[in-house]
């Protein structure tokens, strides 16, 4: 099974590149986002493959669009966004792999080097470690998956989606 | 402009000669304060030579150990490979008791050289070793934690040789050296004082100082002159850190890379003084011009090392390092020449105590460290979120870490050991040692706690309880179990002078390794295989505490209570 | 009958001649210096002025972790004294504590105030699921980025449900995207029912950022510090930066401060 990695973002700015394009209308050239935002292009570039990946934005081109989904994000309140990333989250590669795998786990969770070995075998060229950060932090955010740093296990949120409002 | 210059000339050669004058002079009235003869210390009026004899003695092991921490200290942080062999070995060194091996030092010097002369080697390396194992760590914890960008800056600009070492190196190496310099003078007046007192009581020779002043006067039972001399050597303490400490850790402060913890700064008046008055700055400018042509000299053969072929770079150091390993192999050889010397002598009795002594003694620390505790902390947690109440306590401490419990024992002895006995006396004297250490570093991390957390903490309105739950004592765990580590090593030092002390020819002794050792080394001509025996479990025993206990507690709480 | 005109509704903070010194390395300093500012129920208001203009200092005096060496702070028509529990603080540095979770450190403030031991963790989970942060209690602040960081001092600050709400300069330690994020969450936040906190006090470096969030902005200047002007920013929500009102309000205030 071929799986994509994450890009080593934080959601905060996935959404705060959503509601910027929302600001200018939708639609921005990327360089001159980078530009007014005095944001390093590389960060920027991060923050719209994350968006891209979820769906909320396409890029045409040079520039950045805000997609449909991303509007309802923007609109929303914290459940609705909430609601939308997850469902988002629950479709990519990486994701449906260690839902996959936690299930069939007893307990529905394993620790944290079982996590990391996975990573390093699913995603050679990246760092194991970054790739678990961004797992636990978007896990987190959706309300997918959960970690305690206490006891190192890495396990499944409650089981059913959030229905979306 | 010529005559301006000739003016120039003639002023700073005016200045040269004062200061050399001057230096003339202080050495003139040290050679004629020495005392008359060996041994035998005279009245009060011979505490002022006395005081400066001592004074001269610790002032060579310090520049000893500095000169030391320097390069042992620079060698590890510049080399990877040097640092993992260099630096644990300094770990071992810093886990064994100083005062367990005076008796094999001075048997060594002694042997060297004959006479007074091998006596003040022995008793300034022994101070040297007191001193020298800290401050290296502190070069070295300086210079590796000398923040990367600011590393990075620096190679990009191609800032090298003498500049870097003068502008990065030493000032990052400058603080914690300050800091472990003080704790280091602290300690060595302890050992210095030991040297002197013990030295009398087993060899019969004496080193004129303050030391073997004390001791004489309490075999004695003077009690008035020994109150004198103990003056003298609080009075001096005091002034050497108001003189030199203070001001040297107030101008240490500007070189510290990213915040410093309390929003108030050291703040000295002599530093001050120092820096704005007349006199002074003449003085300064006089050294200066004095100093330049053998700097400037210095200075260009450090250019020329560091321009050296890296080629040629490399045979130095494998110089140096095939220097270091040979004399390390003379040691060995020494060292199990010795060995099988011990190995010859007879099977000694009493090492069938050894076991239950260490017990015996380890218990004592136990005590002394529940007792340290209990008291050092609540000052500590205190003191220090009040700046201006520690600017008091601080400096208090210090004269209290610095005036050497060792000076107080005949004192203690008569009123405690015929009153409450030597068993609890010695757990006494070890808190003596011990607590000082706690006492510093749990106020430094106390005052360390970041101003936004504190504002924090009343912003939510924690009661004092939970403040000291959630925050204070959380925070400070780090600070406190460097400060165990340290305390216990002074701890074991000062067991081992205090489970036997005599006092007006009677000596008073309780079950344990010190007083064992003690037995070993004076008793009927000494034992040298039950002394090895002795320092052998001792040093076990240590390295077993740290390794078992203490290094792990460090571990866990640098992990879990660090405050990025 | 006309109905009579309901009374004078008490400001919730006044500020009356209000002003700080300190003495530091032996100088005397004069931070602010006769600052007048009367804050009403259900406002959000900015303080902006250059750096080192007094506005954190402003702040803490408003809590009351600082006192002011003139003047004084009346609070629903008390003279206040002391840290005033019926403000609580975002702090720019965030200022977690390091060693304790997500949860934990919410709750810290409710068990403070002696809220009850099973009331805590429901209303710790309300404001950590306000600001966002579900699924994150058992996280540590070192796990978390800064935009993270500062929704949890949020949460924490909203949790003991204070009568007035106030932030040193939430975002300026968060990058452009991160606190565009938190900015409009934290309006949003503001906006809702839910929350029993309505007024807020905020300072700010960023004229812009006041502009867009504030009903009215103080503007601090000077040395020492003083009210240059209290300007009433009437524009509608959501508020677009490039509107010839946004822009005048914002040249206006720069105009004050330079």
């Amino acid at each position: 099974m071929t799986v994509d990695p994450l890009p080593p973002i934080g959601l905060n700015r996935v959404l705060g590149l959503c509601e910027v394009l929302d600001d200018r209308g939708g639609r921005e050239d990327v360089s001159r986002l980078a530009r007014e935002l005095s944001y390093r292009l590389g960060d920027l570039l991060l923050a719209i493959r994350a968006a891209e990946i979820l769906g909320l934005v396409s890029t045409p081109g040079a520039d950045v669009v805000l997609e449909p989904l991303g509007k309802k994000v923007v609109d929303g309140d914290v459940n609705v966004k909430k609601a939308v990333l997850e469902d988002q989250m629950r479709r990519h590669s990486l994701f449906r792999f260690f839902l996959d795998l936690l299930g069939n786990a007893p307990g529905g969770e394993l620790p944290r080097d079982t996590i990391l070995e996975e990573l390093a075998i699913l995603l050679p060229n990246e760092n194991p470690k970054t790739a678990f950060q961004t797992l636990v932090s978007w896990g987190r955010f959706g309300d997918v998956f959960g970690y305690s740093r206490d006891t190192g296990r890495f396990f499944l949120q409650h089981a059913p989606p959030r229905a979306q409002s | 402009m010529k005559a301006a210059g000739t003016r120039r000339a003639r002023r700073s050669t005016a200045r040269l000669a004062g200061a050399a004058l001057l230096l003339a002079a202080l050495a003139l009235a040290a050679v004629r304060l020495r005392p008359s003869a060996s041994g035998v210390p005279a009245g009060l009026a011979d505490l002022p030579g006395l005081a400066l004899r001592s004074l001269a003695r610790m002032s060579a092991a310090y520049l000893l150990s500095l000169a030391f921490a320097l390069a042992y200290g620079g060698a590890a942080a510049r080399s990877r490979r040097a640092g993992r062999v260099l630096l644990p070995v300094l770990d071992v060194l810093q886990s064994i008791p100083v005062l367990g091996f005076f008796p094999v030092a001075v048997a060594f010097f002694a042997g060297l050289l004959p006479g007074a002369a091998g006596m003040e080697l022995a008793s300034v390396f022994l101070i040297f070793t007191g001193m020298a194992w800290n401050m290296a760590f502190g070069v070295y914890e300086g210079l590796s934690t000398i923040p990367a960008d600011l590393a990075e800056a620096a190679a990009g600009f191609g800032v090298s040789g003498r500049l870097r070492a003068m502008r990065i190196l030493l000032p990052a190496a400058v603080p914690k050296l300050v800091y472990n310099s003080i704790v280091s003078w602290a300690g060595g007046w302890y050992f210095l004082i030991a040297c002197e007192i013990i030295s009398v009581g087993g060899k019969r020779r004496a080193l004129p100082g303050l030391g073997s002043y004390l001791q004489s006067t309490s075999d004695a039972g003077d009690l008035a002159a020994n109150a004198a001399g103990l003056a003298v050597l609080v009075v001096l303490v005091v002034a050497l850190d108001l003189v030199l400490w203070r001001p040297l850790s107030a101008w240490s402060e500007r070189f510290r890379y990213g915040q410093a913890g309390t929003s108030t700064p050291d703040s000295s008046r002599v530093l001050d003084w120092w820096l704005a008055a007349r006199g002074p700055r003449a003085l300064r400018r006089a050294a200066a011009a004095a100093l330049r042509t053998p700097l400037a000299l210095l200075g260009r053969a450090w250019d020329r090392l560091a321009a050296l072929h890296p080629r040629a770079r490399r045979a130095l150091v494998r110089a140096c390092a095939a220097l270091g390993i040979a004399g390390a192999g003379w040691l060995g050889i020494s060292l199990v020449r010795g060995i099988a010397r011990l190995a010859a002598s007879p099977w000694p009795e009493r090492a069938a105590e050894i076991p239950l002594a260490i017990l015996a003694s380890t218990g004592r620390l136990l005590a002394a460290y529940a007792l340290a505790l209990a008291w050092t902390v609540p000052v500590a947690v205190w003191a220090g979120s009040r700046p201006r109440v520690s600017r008091v306590v601080r400096p208090l401490a210090e004269v209290g870490a610095s005036v050497p419990a060792i000076a107080l024992f005949p004192l203690m002895v008569a009123v405690l050991v015929r009153h409450i006995g030597v068993s609890v006396a010695a757990v006494l004297l070890v808190l003596t040692g011990m607590q000082w250490y706690l006492l510093f570093n749990g106020l430094a991390g106390v005052s360390a706690i970041p101003e936004d957390l504190r504002e924090a903490a009343r912003s939510l309105g924690l009661p004092w309880r939970m403040r000291l739950r959630a925050l204070v004592l959380p925070a400070v765990a780090p600070s406190l179990v460097t400060g165990s580590i340290t305390g216990w090593g002074g701890g074991w030092n000062a067991l081992i002078v205090s489970e036997q002390l005599s006092y007006a020819g009677v000596t008073y002794s309780a079950f344990g390794i010190g007083a064992l050792l003690d037995d070993a080394t004076y008793r009927g001509g000494g034992d040298p295989l039950l002394l090895a025996l002795c320092l052998g479990a001792m040093v076990a025993t240590i390295a077993v505490l740290n390794r078992l206990v203490w290094r792990r507690l460090q571990v866990w709480t640098a992990e879990t209570f660090r405050i990025e | 009958m006309p109905a009579p005109a309901p009374a004078a509704q008490p400001p919730l903070l006044a500020l009356e001649g209000v002003g700080m010194r300190y003495a530091m390395a032996g100088k005397e300093a004069n931070v602010l210096e006769g600052v007048d500012l009367a804050l009403a129920d259900e406002e959000l208001v900015c303080v902006v002025g250059p750096s080192g203009c007094g506005k954190s200092t402003l702040l803490r005096i408003v809590h009351g972790l600082v006192a002011p060496t003139s003047g004084r702070v009346v609070f629903e028509g008390r003279q206040a004294s002391g840290v005033n529990l019926a403000c609580a603080m975002v702090f720019q540095s965030f200022a977690l504590l390091p060693w304790l979770t997500v949860l934990e450190n919410v709750t810290l403030g409710l068990e403070a105030r002696r809220v009850a031991p099973a009331e805590r963790r429901p209303r710790a989970d309300r404001y950590i699921d306000m600001v966002g942060l579900e699924g994150y209690e058992e996280a540590y602040p070192r796990e978390l980025s800064g935009g993270m960081k500062q929704r949890v001092g949020l949460a924490r600050a909203l949790a003991v449900e204070p009568r007035l709400l106030l932030l040193d300069e939430p975002f300026s330690a968060l990058d452009a995207l991160t606190s565009i994020s938190l900015r409009k969450d934290l309006l949003d936040i503001w906006a809702s029912a839910d929350v029993p906190v309505s007024t807020v006090l905020m300072v700010t470096h960023s004229i812009e950022e006041a502009v867009e969030l504030s009903d009215r902005v103080v503007v601090i200047a000077g040395r020492p510090g003083r009210v240059a002007e209290i300007l009433p920013v009437a524009l509608p929500r959501p508020r677009d930066r490039k509107t010839p009102g946004f822009t005048a309000a914002v040249d206006h205030i720069f105009s004050l401060i330079v």
